[in-house]
């Protein structure tokens, strides 16, 4: 079982001592760091989704052609630029 | 808290997603609140003010996930301090604190001051100690944070019935252990 430690405090905290660590400034600016970062980590995986994608249709595209070209010149055209 | 008030407060928490600097208003409502919540099972206060702080910033940075679920948004908040909490004692590896006011000790018990003696406080701080973890929340919650039954179950992710009945085995003891007549039986 999780042990436990109980602390018996003589004082409550005050609220002008609580009030010192109130920054709401602060905690707005982390805010929109936070949103600049957000923002710029999906605009991130949008373009390597997007550059993936690109890639795959243009291998689709090369692989088209290239079946294209062996239907046209015949399998020894290949075997040719192969050799070359 | 009614029903419109609760829902007021949504809409602001909902209307800072595009402004921010509409949430100051709820910043300033419940900074106190949460801060000591977090407190009470921290004990030191630079540590708090950093949850405290990444408290409020989760609830700024996603306000627009929360929606009205019959809980008040202050709800929301202590959820979110609660797993602050809970994710600092797991990153350190601690033995979790309960730093507990006296004064709020005091209050809990109607105790005659002659039977309220040192050796008393002594042998209820030992039995809290020996109290799970869960146990200790849902005291904390009901007894030095006024939440009803709904709300604790909602901050703890239990059902309404859980802690009631973790609340009652608890006070139950209590009243067994050191004969104590304690001030809310919590019916809310």
């Amino acid at each position: 079982m999780e042990r436990n430690k109980i602390r018996l405090r003589k004082k409550i905290i005050s609220p002008s001592n609580i009030d010192q660590y109130r920054d709401y400034t602060r905690l707005v600016e982390r805010h929109e760091r936070y949103m600049k970062l957000r923002t710029l980590y999906r605009f991130l995986i949008y373009f390597a989704i997007t550059t993936i994608l690109l890639v795959l249709l243009l291998v689709a595209i090369w692989r088209v052609k290239e079946e294209q070209y062996r239907k046209v010149h015949g399998p020894q055209s290949t075997v040719r630029s192969e050799r070359q | 808290m009614d029903e419109d008030e609760i829902r007021r407060e949504y809409a602001i928490l909902e209307r800072s997603g595009r402004d921010p600097k509409a949430f100051s208003v709820l910043y300033e409502k419940y900074f106190n609140r949460i801060f000591n919540f977090i407190y009470r099972q921290i004990d030191d206060e630079d540590v708090t003010a950093d949850l405290c702080s990444q408290t409020f910033l989760n609830v700024l940075n996603h306000s627009k996930r929360y929606q009205f679920r019959g809980v008040p948004v202050s709800a929301w908040f202590y959820k979110i301090a609660s797993n602050e909490v809970n994710k600092y004692y797991r990153k350190r590896n601690r033995t979790r604190v309960f730093s507990i006011e006296e004064v709020r000790i005091r209050e809990l018990f109607e105790q005659a001051n002659d039977g309220w003696d040192e050796e008393l406080i002594e042998r209820l701080m030992n039995y809290l100690d020996e109290l799970p973890t869960d146990m200790l929340e849902v005291l904390q919650l009901r007894f030095f944070e006024d939440k009803d039954f709904h709300e604790i179950a909602f901050i703890l992710d239990i059902t309404e019935s859980g802690a009631k009945m973790r609340t009652y085995r608890a006070l139950d003891r209590l009243r067994k252990k050191f004969n104590l007549k304690i001030k809310y039986d919590g019916t809310k």
